[in-house]
């Protein structure tokens, strides 16, 4: 039985008892009542027979009139009666009566109160002395019985009263307590029973979560309030941890997301695996990464996707990190579905107790980073070799310089057939020499650049006739334009030998029959595409060589564009046809592929960046002033070169020509013999000088003092004096090295004119 | 906690509600009437109910007077001065026994009897008198004031001691000059009560005594109204018994606090220092035996005073019974009369 049911019954029970108790006491009072009234009666009626007695004595002393003797037989009467009513004591009473009548007879028979006519009677043989002191002592004794009277009414009241102030206090104190049990029950209801109830009803509103947020009532400061306060703080509390962990839990899942989200971008997973069961846990990504699905994550399973020495160096470097703890960081090669790809493994060892329960670790597919690490160690070698290729380029041009130069003047000098004819073969050689250096400038995209904007489509078709000889006549050579109007602005003669340089290759890598076609089109870059093949993002013109020749092999194709390597027989190629293309393509600023399939064919695709301006503003270099050579002979020249022989073989050319010439070797020089002459009409100077001061610091210096001096600059490697960008400075006026005297000439010629 | 605090002031305004109401009850003042008491020791239930205010607080305005003998208020109370007087026996019985010999009817009636006191009343003397002893009064001269109970008294003082009276002259003298009277020896002796009583033994120290002699009076001291009043106030006749009673409980049980009252108010100061030794008689509110006894034997010194027959009396008749029947019928020891019985 529950505690409120229990109240319940008891309240009942304690009002039954306070009506029984009322009602006990009163049937108790009346009963004592009764009793006590009895009592009063008695002693009342002994007061009043004690008066009779005394009233007896008085009449046996003294004769009364005839109303006293009636009043007193009167009382006689009445006293009898009184004692009737004591009828329960019915031997007692009738004695009492009997001697009241025996009083009353007596008295009368001596007195003759029943005779009014009798005398007046004293007490016989009593003298009047006597008489008053039997009188004083009857009245003595009257007063003792009023005395006692008083003390016996006085006693009798105060145990009356006594008696009913203790029946009166014992009903006051009974009904007292029982009100008190009364609200001590009622309290107990109102203070313990409901308030628990409140709690029983507020746990039952949040377990069945009809109110999850109900909390108990508190209705005051004492024991059951603070259980239901400590409650309602246990209810905060755990509200409160369910809020953090419901926060903790989303946080968590954010983190995963996130975590997700690295490992998706970074292509990365983790595992681990239990040595104790050898349970190997993976996350979704290892299984992508090594194209499994479901849950067939077992580490058997991954390392059966690795061959040959991938797998032996997997199940090495797992057993060594079991056995002897040590750590590893390994990139291992995946072939699947004919493709490659490239796979790093992490695995460290973790240690509870001293001992290795677990190994855990990451597989990170690592395929474009290890393709951009193989292109960024191309280009690195490719730079190199183009560094090294200009420095080259620039002693041999000078060398070629002095060769060709000189062998022009002894071919004037020289009479007889036979020695010109060495002449000539030094000349050729000379030439080719030439040709070579600018494919090693080119590749090395050292070359000066004259860019200007072209229609490529019409530069192609000018350009036909000259690629249809260069190729058999079995070979097919189609072109294919699918971009009329669009422009780039390139130097056109670099861009027509790179594409009859294409169309050789193409023709070369067939026997005799065979297709080729030239294909252009317009390419956009998107900024991921223009990032990955470092160029600029838009539009692009895109001009396609292909053939159906016998292809390259996958692993010769990688180094295609290097300097020097050909996969073409001994003498049919000098290994700086691709490169220089490579070349002209990258300081053009655009992007060069190739694709190609053993056995079917190759495609090289060059990509240059569409120009945004009309022809005709692009290429208004305004007019030119021809001038009569014979005019411009007398000027005095001031050549610079540190180069003896070049610098000789210069002076001795112009001096034949007619030019008076003035030499130095190096800026400082030309700068005193500008100083100390006044008639210097051109400065021709190499751009690469030691001595501090490179041809463009010397030009600046010395049209400040002359700003009337005409300036010619030659050289065989400009690296970045005059070139910028791959192209030349505005108002620059250069030959490249190496040069024909005629060439010299007429560029002197052109110059002071 | 409500219900708890409702309960309490429950129990606290409930007893005070009816302590309230009885009070409205016992302060309901009633007419303002007139008693007539006496400068007597035997009187110490009348001074202290109108003293120490029982008569208020059973609602009665009483105006008290304080005369010299009983005799005086029976006078005042029979012109009509007075509704209530106090008095002993003998006065009230001497003026009953003239109307009836004059065939007249006083309308004095008894209401009670108020004491029973043996040693109130003195005959005293001073030592140059040369009285020691009771036969040493004869042929010396004696005084009190005649007509009061004191001739009643001293008669029976006669009677018990076998004197011869008529050899005794007596001089009727009023208690305030019964010293001055022993000092200028027109007296040799008188016959006193309290306080009188100890104002001359504060005046006279060692050389006032007492006569000695045998004491067979008991004094009464009769409370008395008319049938006029009695009719016209029953309600007030028995809240006058009630404070009589309650007033004769106070003396009986702190006679010394009465004493000192008495002393304070009627200027006796030599009575403080033996106001718990003095006797003050038995205080009472009755109508017993005694009283008739009483009348019988004041009867009989009336007789021996006319020296000739009178007529029977009839007691009963000169008593009003009801009153004290419906205050305290215990007190009621004397047979009622049946035309009188309530």
């Amino acid at each position: 039985m529950n505690l409120f049911k229990t109240s319940r019954i008891l309240l009942m029970l304690s009002a039954v008892g306070l009506a029984l108790l009322v009602v006990m006491t009163l049937l108790t009072q009346k009963q004592i009542d009764d009793y006590r009234a009895s009592e009063s009666r008695l002693i009342e009626l002994k007061l009043k027979m004690d008066d009779f007695s005394v009233g007896s004595d008085h009449l046996m002393l003294n004769q009364v009139s005839a109303d006293v003797w009636k009043a007193f037989q009167t009382k006689a009467e009445t006293l009898k009666a009184a004692l009737r009513r004591f009828d329960d004591e019915a031997s007692y009473v009738e004695r009492a009566s009997h001697h009241i009548d025996q009083i009353t007879g007596t008295l009368n028979n001596y007195y003759g109160y029943a005779d009014p006519t009798s005398p007046n009677t004293a007490f016989p043989y009593v003298s009047l002395e006597a008489q008053l002191v039997m009188n004083q002592v009857a009245n003595h004794g009257i007063a003792l019985d009023t005395a006692m009277d008083y003390l016996i009414s006085n006693k009798q009241h105060s145990v009356e009263s006594y008696s009913h102030n203790v029946l009166v206090m014992f009903t006051l104190t009974s009904i007292l307590f029982a009100i008190l049990s009364l609200v001590a029950f009622q309290l107990i209801n109102r203070r313990l029973i409901t308030p628990i109830s409140s709690l029983s009803q507020t746990i039952r509103s949040i377990t069945s979560r009809s109110e999850p947020d109900a909390r108990a009532v508190i209705t005051g400061h004492d024991e059951v309030s603070q259980l239901a306060a400590a409650f309602n703080h246990m209810l905060d509390s755990h509200d409160e941890n369910q809020s953090r962990i419901k926060l903790q839990n989303s946080q968590l899942l954010e983190q995963s997301n996130l975590l997700e989200i690295s490992a998706e971008i970074a292509a990365m997973g983790g595992w681990r695996y239990e040595l104790k069961t050898n349970q190997f846990i993976a996350s979704k990504m290892v299984r992508q990464i090594h194209g499994l699905c479901g849950d067939d994550d077992a580490l058997q399973a991954i390392m059966g996707l690795y061959r040959g020495y991938e797998y032996q160096m997997l199940e090495l470097l797992l057993s060594r990190c079991i056995h002897e703890g040590e750590s590893f960081d390994q990139v291992f090669q995946l072939d699947q579905n004919g493709q490659t790809r490239w796979v790093r493994c992490i695995g460290q060892p973790f240690y509870e107790d001293n001992t290795i329960t677990q190994i855990r670790g990451i597989f990170q597919d690592v395929s474009e980073r290890r393709k951009l690490e193989l292109e960024l160690e191309r280009s690195q070698r490719i730079e190199s070799v183009g560094k090294l290729t200009g420095g080259v380029a620039h002693d041999f041009n000078n060398l070629l310089t002095v060769i060709s130069g000189n062998a022009e003047l002894l071919m004037d000098e020289l009479e007889h057939d036979k020695d010109k004819a060495l002449l000539t073969t030094i000349l050729q050689a000379s030439a080719k020499g030439a040709d070579l250096t600018r494919s090693l400038l080119a590749f090395a995209r050292k070359q000066p650049l004259k860019p200007r904007v072209v229609n490529i489509e019409d530069t192609i078709s000018e350009l036909e006739p000259i690629l249809a000889r260069a190729v058999h006549k079995s070979v097919s050579l189609s072109i294919l334009c699918d971009s009329p109007d669009c422009r780039a602005e390139i130097d056109v003669t670099q861009f027509e030998s790179a594409l009859l340089n294409l169309v050789v290759n193409a023709n070369d890598a067939m026997d005799e029959d065979g297709e080729i076609i030239i294909e252009t089109a317009i390419h956009e870059f998107d900024e991921k595409a223009a990032k990955q093949h470092d160029i600029q993002p838009g539009r692009y013109l895109r001009l396609a060589v292909s053939d159906n020749g016998c292809g390259i092999a996958p692993d010769h194709l990688e180094r295609v564009f290097e300097p020097f390597y050909t996969t073409k027989g001994i003498n049919k190629g000098t290994g700086l046809g691709l490169s220089s293309v490579y070349g002209f393509v990258k300081q053009s600023h655009g992007h060069m592929s190739i694709y190609s399939e053993q056995g079917k064919g190759t495609t090289v695709k060059i990509y240059l960046p569409e120009a945004r301006v009309s022809l005709a503003v692009a290429n208004d270099t305004g007019p030119r002033t021809e001038l009569p050579h014979h005019a411009l002979a007398v000027a005095t020249i001031l050549v610079v070169e540190d180069d003896i022989s070049l610098n000789h073989y210069v002076v001795t050319l112009l001096e034949k020509s007619g030019y008076t010439v003035l030499a130095a070797s190096n800026g400082q020089e030309a700068l005193e013999i500008l100083k100390q002459r006044d008639d210097i009409s051109l400065l021709f100077t190499d751009v690469i000088m030691p001595g501090g001061m490179n041809g463009q610091q010397l030009a600046e210096q010395a049209t400040r003092l002359r700003p009337q001096l005409k300036v010619l600059f030659t050289s065989g490697y400009t690296e970045n004096a005059i070139i910028h960008h791959g192209r030349l400075a505005t108002g620059i006026d250069l030959l490249q090295k190496p040069y024909k005297s005629q060439e010299l000439q007429a560029r002197l010629a052109q110059a002071l004119g | 906690m409500r219900y708890s605090r409702s309960a309490f002031w429950l129990m606290l305004l409930l007893p005070a509600a009816i302590v309230l109401l009885s009070g409205f009850d016992r302060h309901s003042v009633k007419p303002g009437l007139k008693l007539a008491g006496v400068e007597y020791l035997g009187d110490l239930p009348t001074l202290l109910a109108d003293k120490t205010g029982i008569f208020r607080r059973h609602g009665l305005e009483m105006a008290v007077s304080y005369g010299e003998s009983g005799k005086d208020n029976l006078e005042k109370l029979k012109r009509g001065e007075v509704d209530y007087a106090l008095m002993a026996a003998t006065p009230f019985l001497v003026d009953k026994l003239l109307a009836q010999q004059q065939g007249e009817d006083s309308d004095t009636v008894v209401l009670a009897n108020m004491l029973h006191a043996t040693e109130l009343n003195h005959i005293v003397t001073l030592k140059h008198s040369g009285i020691e002893q009771v036969n040493d009064l004869e042929g010396k001269t004696i005084g009190f004031p005649l007509g009061t109970n004191t001739e009643y008294l001293w008669w029976l003082y006669c009677q018990t001691n076998g004197i011869y009276c008529k050899s005794i002259e007596v001089v009727d003298i009023p208690p305030s000059m019964i010293g001055e009277a022993l000092n200028n020896h027109r007296i040799d002796a008188a016959i006193i009560w309290q306080p009188w009583t100890a104002r001359l033994g504060a005046e006279h120290g060692s050389a006032l005594s007492l006569v000695p002699g045998k004491n067979l009076y008991a004094g009464k001291w009769l409370l008395v109204t008319t049938r006029q009043t009695l009719n016209q106030y029953p309600d007030i006749t028995r809240d006058l018994l009630k404070a009589y009673s309650e007033a004769v409980n106070e003396v009986n049980q702190y006679p010394g606090k009465a004493v000192k009252i008495f002393a304070d108010l009627h200027g006796h100061p030599y009575l403080l220092g033996q106001a718990d030794e003095l006797h003050t008689g038995l205080a009472e509110v009755s109508l017993d035996w005694g009283l008739v006894s009483e009348f019988n034997q004041i009867f009989q010194w009336y007789q021996h005073r006319r020296s000739q027959a009178v007529n029977e009396i009839s007691p009963l008749s000169w008593i009003s019974f009801a009153p004290i029947n419906d205050v305290n019928p215990l007190a009621l020891g004397i047979p009622m009369p049946e035309e009188s019985s309530p």
